[in-house]
């Protein structure tokens, strides 16, 4: 395609939106929805396995782990055999700003995990945290120990004050109970400080490179998935965000087992089942050293680190991801 | 770098137009000449560096830069009106606010609210002049790397694609370094703190304000609809507290999707 095709291109692909599985809505609470992805026709009785619980983050939307067929994660998953569920966390408004880390974790996630135990009969199931969802299944499991049989997190925080954590060196000084004022956070905003961290090449060289490389429409279709998806950010409810920013990227409590749900307190200590920790070394958002922290923080003795050579979303959608993120996931969860 | 001819006719000009209202375009006239005397140093600096009788092409360019950056700071002021930039970069203490007066009388409370208005958007325009200062410094940088990146570099003067692409791709590399680098350091992030405290604090007293004139009509007010939010939410918590966690099922129902632009 040569470069003046381009914007018709663009234009053609206005329409790709992320999300190509095939799913089910098998639970509703408020704005949330537990899915369940239907098993593919060749993965006869292999999806009846133990289930998988994807807990993705609030912020952003889950339709990354699923962009498109040569780009889903969870496709991957199913292609191995896996039964996959995902919460979707919804849009918040302005009637859900007092909406808790507790309300999330131990009403909605809580909820899905006994609608997904009871639909299955088992004791059970695996996680899967994503960056933020990460930090909600470590909490999770350590909380509710026997409810978890394996742990996988993926991108995920757990020392918010490693020297190059950006976010947490610009928070600081924050008086974030001013800023949020007791309303949301809105998912623009949060979209430019994300921007912000590698303005250059994120807001430009991004464009220059597509502009530049002569891509077939497939490679602009993808784009644009990516594009829709970067920018489809919700709004955060205001009295979770606050309890995150604050106890975590200020205060840096679950490293030091201080961090609070509710009136519990989570001990990482606690966690005892086997943990897959999956860690994107060019990752500019969650540092490798503040997903590696996990090892010395859990009490489980089965932990296993895979390192990739990518950054936080070519862990979801690279082609190199789609060859070995989900093959890892699926053989090591199958051994336990 | 100007035409003296048109230098002397906008100068003849200025002086008259200005003789009616000389406060209308002294500002102007003030930055034109400040400009001229910045480049014709630059000029005469380079040109004796050229001549190997002064410092060096390099110092006569940082001084230009460095009066660049500042009449660049000078050129947004915020619409609130206070002004951003001292003599010299920003030493990171903000100014002392303006001294407030004695509140009295029935408007007493919106006296007091326009004063702490006031004072916060005078610590926004002090922060936003530190991270201007640092922006400027951190462009500065970046230009300065990618100028020794490239030095020596065979064909780094010609257009051909491949070389744009490259010396583009450098630049990116450079910026990103340098940004890098200020964005990681105590200035900026007290700064950017600085910045979003102040405008946490004026959104506050605007938000008291209108919350007053929304009383004042008898419309509904952000207070009450937290008030009445706080009584639901802690209701369905007692509700759900006392369900058995197997029979915490809620009834399916779609939830609003999100408002389209």
């Amino acid at each position: 395609m040569s470069a003046p095709d381009l914007p018709a291109a663009l234009a053609a692909a206005s329409g790709c939106t992320p999300g190509c599985s095939p799913r089910e809505v098998i639970w509703q609470s408020g704005k949330m929805r537990l899915y369940r992805y239907r098993p593919l026709p060749d993965s006869g009785s292999r999806s009846a396995g133990v289930p998988l619980l994807i807990v993705y983050a609030l912020v952003n939307r889950p339709s990354m782990m699923d962009l498109q067929p040569d780009r889903s994660l969870i496709r991957g998953l199913l292609d191995e055999g896996v039964d996959v569920y995902l919460i979707d966390w919804g849009y918040p408004d302005g009637a859900d700003r007092l909406i808790t880390l507790s309300d999330y974790l131990d009403d909605l996630l809580n909820g899905c995990v006994d609608q997904i135990l009871r639909r299955r009969r088992m004791p059970s199931l695996n996680l899967l945290g994503v960056c933020q969802g990460g930090v909600f299944s470590l909490c999770y499991a350590a909380l509710n120990p026997t409810r978890v049989r394996n742990l996988v997190t993926m991108v995920t925080p757990v020392d918010f004050h490693t020297p190059r954590d950006l976010l947490s060196k610009w928070v600081r000084k924050i008086d974030v109970p001013a800023w949020v004022a007791g309303g949301n956070v809105s998912g623009h905003a949060l979209n430019q400080l994300f921007l912000s961290l590698m303005p250059f090449r994120l807001a430009h060289q991004k464009y220059m490179d597509l502009y530049l490389s002569t891509p077939d429409q497939h490679a602009v279709d993808t784009f644009m998935r990516v594009e829709h998806w970067i920018f489809d950010s919700p709004d955060q409810a205001g009295a979770a965000f606050q309890e995150f920013v604050i106890g975590l990227y200020q205060e840096n409590r679950l490293i030091r087992n201080q961090f609070a749900i509710g009136e519990r307190t989570v001990d990482l200590r606690a966690i005892e089942v086997p943990v897959l920790n999956l860690i994107g070394a060019k990752d500019h958002l969650v540092p490798r050293e503040a997903s590696l922290a996990l090892l010395r923080a859990i009490g489980s003795k089965d932990y296993t680190a895979r390192e990739f050579g990518l950054g936080h979303i070519g862990m979801y959608i690279s082609a190199r991801a789609q060859q070995e993120v989900p093959a890892a996931i699926a053989q090591w969860l199958a051994r336990r | 770098m100007h035409d003296s001819d048109s230098w002397r006719t906008w100068q003849a000009f200025a002086a008259d137009a200005g003789r009616g209202h000389p406060s209308v375009l002294d500002p102007i006239r003030e930055a034109a000449e400040h400009f001229d005397a910045a480049a014709r140093r630059y000029l005469e600096e380079t040109a004796a560096a050229s001549q190997g009788t002064a410092a060096g092409a390099g110092t006569a360019a940082r001084t230009f830069s460095h009066f660049l950056r500042e009449q660049a700071a000078r050129l947004w002021p915020p619409p609130w009106g206070f002004a951003t930039v001292a003599d010299g970069p920003p030493t990171g203490s903000p100014r002392e606010p303006p001294a407030e007066p004695p509140a009295v009388g029935v408007t007493r409370e919106h006296q007091q609210r326009v004063h702490r208005s006031a004072a916060a958007a005078q610590r926004m325009a002090d922060a936003q002049s530190r991270l201007q200062w640092l922006w400027f410094d951190t462009l500065a940088t970046a230009a300065d790397a990618f100028s020794a990146r490239i030095a020596g570099v065979a064909g780094a003067t010609t257009t051909e694609p491949p070389t744009l692409r490259r010396l583009y791709d450098t630049w990116i590399d450079c910026a990103e370094a340098a940004y890098a680098e200020t964005v990681h350091g105590e200035a900026f992030c007290t700064a950017l703190a600085d910045f979003v405290n102040a405008s946490s604090a004026w959104r506050a007293e605007a938000a008291a304000g209108l919350e007053l004139t929304a009383k004042i009509w008898d419309l509904p007010t952000r207070s009450e609809l937290d008030s009445l939010n706080r009584r639901l939410a802690a209701i369905e918590r007692q509700v759900r507290a006392g369900q058995p966690s197997a029979k915490r099922t809620r009834p399916a129902r779609r939830g609003p999707r999100r408002p389209q632009p």
